[in-house]
């Protein structure tokens, strides 16, 4: 009972901790929806949101006599991401069937690569970011690239005991991405997750939408002790947010200890997570077995790629070496370089590049800027404005500060113009009036720095009379006890006042008043 | 009149050259083929003694998987000897010999062009189906999550 309470209350579960000698096994399927025009082998549209059943064609709809045309753009987008990711793409790759019945399946099967996909063998490597811990390097073996289709998409009415069906999705293309069980944790894996993120928008191969089902992570999940062989694996699907994944995938680990550590036996069974009560829950028809009944796609003779190096792509023959060379810089590189070339540390690299808008702002102005080191540019972006629009609940991308003026904001705080706490007014004010500019702000509302030594000294003056006990324990040797003065000169000066020439200016009266 | 003329004269020359020597002798081949020319006797296994049993638990399996009816007993027999013919592939000598997918292996896969050509046909499309609610499809219910 007590554990129900304790999980009703936290947002994890209280026990923190795997058991020695127990290890957890998680491995990633990750379906990756193309950005293309029109579906995988039909040519009707691929729009979010469009009418029912209005982006369906016949082939989609499974009406005889129809035939499946490959698309040759979802081709290159799945070439494109197998060069990113390190993957071998193979020459030839074979469409096969994999038959099921469902309702939002017209034709019975789904068109998907099984034997032979358009790439193996990739490798990923990302850091990891834990709350509270170091951040570290994690490698994840890639095993296969496929194309495939999707379904349709089906509403449960549970009331009238049927299924409504939509077909708008039936026919768009995917990539099946399946990884090697190399991951332990949930965190490792939404860190996989969003550095996949990163690396598939930046190649506009996929829009990574999880809520619009672009991007779909179903986990694999097993444990067993440490020199046994692997346990046996539940799957866990409907997965719909990164954070998701990995609260999913560490209830799912717990939930596995518990049940074996209470005698019982983990079965190979698909769960759904529900994020309402985050848990996870056995879907129905999964305790039988499925068996799919491969077969290779009669309607589709394999698919030949150029491997040769420096060839051009003609129309039915699609280069890899010309594709290889439209690929950007990926998000790996960026850190390095932000590392190298702009002295940053590893967390800040991490951190701007998860963020391309910052990202993009700090290029800007440490470009223009080159005088002003990158730190105050990296402290300030990350310290200030995000933290701002963290707490604004704004996303980046709708804040309304222009680079120019986020330029401004930094000149004037390495120029010693005004100091951090006038930096972060401005970034409000500047937010609720986009047109109005930093200098005609700085002056409208005063915020200059309080730079004049004379005027540092009176402030210094009244705040040590107005603090005598901090002034005493300052003298015993609590060198601590000054921060409570500097922060009475800050509130007297209204947060205006320089800081570090106040803390000198301090130091130096209160060694004076000791003696 | 000319060309009535020249088409007789044609006619005439076309009449005179010998095509005989172009003509096929089919009993006698002009390139080396892989066809046997006389019937190969392969031997296959006594197939009676590996008649396959197969329990009730797969049969409800394989109605499930593939929807097709095999309550009565003649179905039963037709799957037995559709199994039994099956097998007979196992048998046979495949060493040093890739597996041919498809008489077309040796074709390029056409590929299409990004383009929306194809939709707007719900009207149609929903003709085709006994039940429909609003512009859905209807079916019985699927996959659902048990409750716990």
């Amino acid at each position: 009972m007590n554990y129900l309470i304790i999980r009703r209350l936290s947002t994890q579960p209280k026990l923190a901790q795997i058991p020695k000698r127990w290890k957890s096994v998680v491995g990633l399927e990750v379906h990756a929806q193309i950005s293309s025009a029109s579906k995988l082998f039909s040519g009707s549209g691929t729009h979010f949101g469009s009418a029912l059943n209005t982006s369906v064609a016949y082939f989609d709809a499974s009406i005889p006599g129809t035939l499946p045309v490959l698309n040759r753009k979802c081709v290159e987008s799945g070439i494109k991401t197998a060069l990113a990711l390190g993957c071998q793409v193979n020459e030839v790759s074979m469409f096969d069937r994999k038959h099921y019945f469902y309702a939002d399946l017209p034709n019975g099967y789904q068109i998907t690569q099984q034997r032979a996909a358009l790439a193996n063998n990739g490798k990923m490597t990302f850091p990891v970011i834990t709350p509270g811990k170091k951040v570290y390097y994690k490698s994840v073996q890639l095993l296969q690239l496929q194309l495939e289709q999707d379904s349709g998409k089906s509403l449960h009415d549970e009331q009238l005991k049927r299924s409504l069906v939509d077909l708008n999705r039936a026919g768009l293309p995917l990539m099946e991405l399946v990884f090697a069980p190399d991951l332990e944790t949930g965190e490792e894996a939404a860190s996989l997750v969003k550095e996949l993120m990163l690396i598939l928008r930046r190649l506009q191969t996929c829009s990574c939408k999880m809520e619009e089902g672009a991007l779909r992570v179903d986990a694999n999940i097993s444990i067993h002790q440490e020199g046994d062989p692997l346990g046996v694996r539940t799957e866990v699907k409907n997965i719909g947010s990164v954070r998701s994944i990995s609260q999913a995938i560490t209830f799912e680990i717990h939930r596995q200890l518990e049940a074996v550590a209470q005698g019982g036996v983990i079965t190979n069974e698909t769960r759904s997570w529900d994020a309402e009560h985050r848990r996870t829950v056995a879907m129905r028809d999964k305790e039988v077995l499925q068996d799919y009944r491969f077969m290779p796609e009669p309607n589709l003779p394999p698919l030949h790629l150029n491997l040769k190096p420096g060839s051009k792509s003609t129309e039915d023959l699609v280069s890899v070496a010309a594709l290889s060379e439209e690929i950007p810089e990926l998000p790996e590189d960026t850190r390095q370089r932000l590392m190298e070339q702009y002295q940053l540390n590893a967390e800040t690299a991490i951190i701007l590049v998860n963020e391309p808008i910052l990202l993009d702002y700090f290029l800007k102005i440490s470009k223009d800027l080159s005088d002003v080191p990158t730190k105050v540019t990296s402290n300030f972006l990350i310290n200030d404005l995000l933290t701002y629009c963290n707490k604004s609940n704004l996303d980046i991308e709708d804040c309304s500060i222009t680079d120019s003026d986020l330029k401004n904001i930094v000149k004037g705080l390495h120029s010693e113009q005004i100091n951090l706490q006038a930096a972060r007014q401005l970034i409000q004010l500047l937010h609720t009036n986009p047109t109005a500019k930093v200098n005609e702000l700085i002056k409208q509302h005063s915020l200059e720095q309080i730079c004049d030594l004379e005027t540092i000294e009176a402030l210094c003056q009244q705040a040590i009379s107005n603090q005598p006990k901090a002034v005493l324990q300052y003298h015993k040797g609590k060198t601590k006890a000054l921060f409570a003065i500097v922060g009475e000169v800050a509130k007297i000066s209204g947060q205006k006042a320089n800081m570090k020439s106040v803390v000198e200016c301090l130091e130096k009266m209160l060694k004076a008043a000791k003696k | 009149m000319l060309r009535v003329l020249s088409r007789r004269f044609y006619c005439k020359i076309a009449a005179k050259t010998n095509f005989k020597t172009a003509k096929l002798d089919f009993k006698e081949l002009r390139y080396a083929t892989k066809v046997p020319q006389t019937p190969v006797d392969t031997v296959f296994p006594e197939t009676n003694a590996n008649r396959v049993e197969i329990d009730a638990k797969t049969i409800q399996l394989l109605e499930r998987l593939s929807l097709v009816n095999l309550d009565s007993e003649q179905a039963l027999a037709t799957l037995n000897s559709s199994i039994q013919f099956a097998d007979k592939i196992a048998h046979i000598n495949t060493e040093n010999v890739r597996p041919l997918y498809t008489v077309l292996e040796n074709q390029q896969l056409q590929l299409r062009n990004d383009e929306v050509k194809e939709g707007d046909c719900r009207v149609e499309l929903l003709r085709n189906a006994k039940v429909t609610d609003e512009d859905y499809y209807v079916s019985p219910p699927g996959n659902i999550p048990l409750e716990q």
